[in-house]
C-alpha cells in the first residue's frame, strides 16, 4: 500500500513537472499582457525566451497609460503552481519620474502562492531602500511597509507624504485600489 | 525473477511516458484558448508644429511706442539727474516690450510711466528684468533694481504680470535646472492633482501652492485648473509629461487654465 502510494506521488510529481515544461509559457505572457492592458499597462521591446520551467525576459519597457515608465533588464517569471514567482532586477525608471522616486530600483520579487490564495506578495529593494507590501485578491487592497534609504528620506520627503510613518521608523502605507 | 523486474520497469516506463504524451497534449490544448501574440505597443508621437506666439496687436503697439518715445526723450534729455536719485516702483513687461513705473527720491509721489525706448530724466529705458530694469545713458548701461526686493515676492505684483496674456512671464533655464536637481522644493512648494469629468482627465488643478513660492511669482494661484499647455489639451498624464520632458528645448509655454470658472492664459517664455 506504502508503495503504491510513493508511486503514486512519484507520476504525479512527473506528471506536473512535465507539464510545467510544456507549459506554453510566451502564450499565457501574452494572456496576462492583455489582461494588462485593460488596466493601462503594456509591456514592450521585451526578447521573450521559454527556458523550460521558466520564461526569461529581457529588456522589458513598461508603459503605464501611454507613458514610458521603466525599462528592466531582466525579467524571470517561474510558474511553480505551489511557488509562483516573478523576480525582476535592474529596473530602471524613467527620468519623467525622477521627482517622485530615485530611478534605480535593484530587484523586484512578487510571488504567489495557492497555499495563501488571496494574497500577493512582493518584495523591492533599490535606491529608495526596502519595502515589502501584500496585495489583497478579492478586497483590492494594497498594505506595504518601507524602509526608506537616507537618500528616499532626504529628497523625496513628498512622496513620503503617502505613507504613514511608524514608530519604529519604517513607512506604512495602505490603499483600496 | 528477472522477468518479472523486466516488466516492472517497463511498466513504469510506459506509464511514465504516457504521462509525458498527456502533459504535452494538455498544453497543447491549451494553446487553442491562448493569445497567440502579445500587446503592440504603439508610442504616440506629438507631430503637431513647434509652438510660436505672434503677437499682431503688440507689433501695432510697439510701433506707436516707439514713436512715442522719440518725442517725449527729447522733452527730458533736458532734466537729466543722477540713477540714484531715481527709484523703480513697478515693472511690466520684458526686454521686447512693457513699461516701467518710474518717480525721483526727491518726489516719489509723482511717478512717471514710461514705455522701453522712451527717457527719464535722460536715461532711456532699453530693457525690462524679473525684478529690474536697465536703462543707457551716454552709451553707458545702468541697472534701476526695484524700488524694495521684498515686491519681488507680492502677489499682486505677480498676479498683475501674468493675467495678461500679451505679456510673457520670464523663466530662466536656471530656475528649471534648479528644480530638477531639487524635486522636493517643487512638491514642498505646489501640489498639482488630476480632475476628472466623466471618467476622463479634464486637467490639473494646483490644490496648494505656496504664495512666497517662485510657482505663485509665475501667477498660478490654488484652485486653478490647467487644461492646456502650448494648445495641446491635457487629458492624460502623458500629455503633462510630454511637456515636461520637451522643456529643455522649447522657448516658451502658453498654460491656458481655469480659474473661478473663466478661461485665462500665461506666457512663459523660458531663457
Amino acid at each position: 500500500m506504502v508503495k503504491k502510494l510513493a508511486l503514486f506521488l512519484a507520476y504525479a510529481t512527473f506528471f506536473i513537472a512535465s507539464l510545467l515544461f510544456f507549459l506554453p509559457k510566451e502564450e499565457l505572457y501574452y494572456l496576462a499582457e492583455k489582461h494588462l492592458q485593460k488596466q493601462g499597462v503594456v509591456f514592450f521591446d521585451e526578447t521573450l525566451n521559454d527556458e523550460g520551467f521558466s520564461l526569461h525576459l529581457q529588456n522589458l519597457g513598461i508603459a503605464f497609460k501611454g507613458v514610458h515608465g521603466a525599462t528592466a533588464e531582466d525579467v524571470r517569471v517561474k510558474p511553480f503552481l505551489l511557488y509562483n514567482a516573478l523576480s525582476v532586477k535592474e529596473l530602471k525608471l524613467a527620468a519623467a519620474l525622477r521627482s517622485f522616486l530615485p530611478l534605480e530600483v535593484e530587484e523586484i520579487t512578487v510571488l504567489y502562492t495557492p497555499l495563501s490564495p488571496l494574497e500577493l506578495q512582493a518584495t523591492a529593494r533599490g535606491a529608495f531602500g526596502t519595502i515589502e507590501g501584500r496585495y489583497n485578491i478579492v478586497t483590492n487592497e494594497v498594505h506595504a511597509k518601507l524602509n526608506a534609504s537616507d537618500e528616499m528620506q532626504k529628497n523625496y520627503a513628498h512622496t513620503l507624504r503617502y505613507f504613514k510613518k511608524e514608530p519604529n521608523g519604517e513607512y506604512a502605507y495602505a490603499k483600496k485600489l | 525473477m528477472q522477468k518479472n523486474s523486466k516488466n516492472t520497469l517497463f511498466k513504469v516506463f510506459y506509464t511514465l511516458l504516457i504521462l509525458l504524451v498527456v502533459a504535452k497534449a494538455v498544453s497543447l490544448g491549451m494553446l487553442w484558448f491562448l493569445p497567440a501574440s502579445g500587446v503592440n505597443h504603439r508610442e504616440t508621437k506629438n507631430f503637431q508644429p513647434p509652438f510660436h506666439r505672434y503677437g499682431v496687436q503688440n507689433m501695432l503697439q510697439e510701433a506707436s511706442a516707439a514713436q512715442e518715445s522719440s518725442a517725449h526723450a527729447t522733452s527730458e534729455n533736458s532734466q537729466s539727474i543722477g540713477i540714484t536719485n531715481m527709484i523703480l516702483k513697478a515693472l511690466y513687461g520684458n526686454d521686447n516690450r512693457g513699461v516701467v513705473v518710474v518717480a525721483t527720491k526727491s518726489d516719489p509721489k509723482k511717478s512717471e510711466v514710461i514705455s522701453l525706448g522712451e527717457t527719464f530724466m535722460g536715461f532711456t529705458l532699453v530693457k525690462i528684468n524679473l525684478d529690474s530694469a536697465d536703462f543707457d545713458k551716454g552709451g553707458k548701461r545702468y541697472v534701476l533694481e526695484m524700488e524694495a526686493s521684498k515686491m519681488k515676492n507680492s502677489p499682486a505684483l505677480a498676479s498683475a504680470r501674468q493675467l495678461d496674456p500679451d505679456v510673457p512671464v520670464r523663466v530662466t533655464k536656471q530656475d528649471i535646472s534648479d528644480y530638477a536637481r531639487n524635486p522636493d522644493r517643487i512638491w514642498k512648494e505646489i501640489s498639482i492633482g488630476e480632475v476628472k469629468e466623466n471618467g476622463q482627465i479634464k486637467g490639473f488643478q494646483v490644490t496648494r501652492i505656496d504664495p512666497k513660492s517662485r510657482f505663485a511669482q509665475l501667477g498660478l494661484e490654488k484652485g486653478d485648473l490647467i487644461i492646456k499647455a502650448n494648445n495641446v489639451a491635457l487629458k492624460s498624464y502623458k500629455d503633462a509629461l510630454d511637456i515636461y520632458q520637451k522643456i529643455d528645448t522649447i522657448e516658451s509655454i502658453q498654460i491656458t487654465f481655469l480659474r473661478n470658472n473663466q478661461e485665462r492664459e500665461i506666457i512663459y517664455e523660458i531663457q
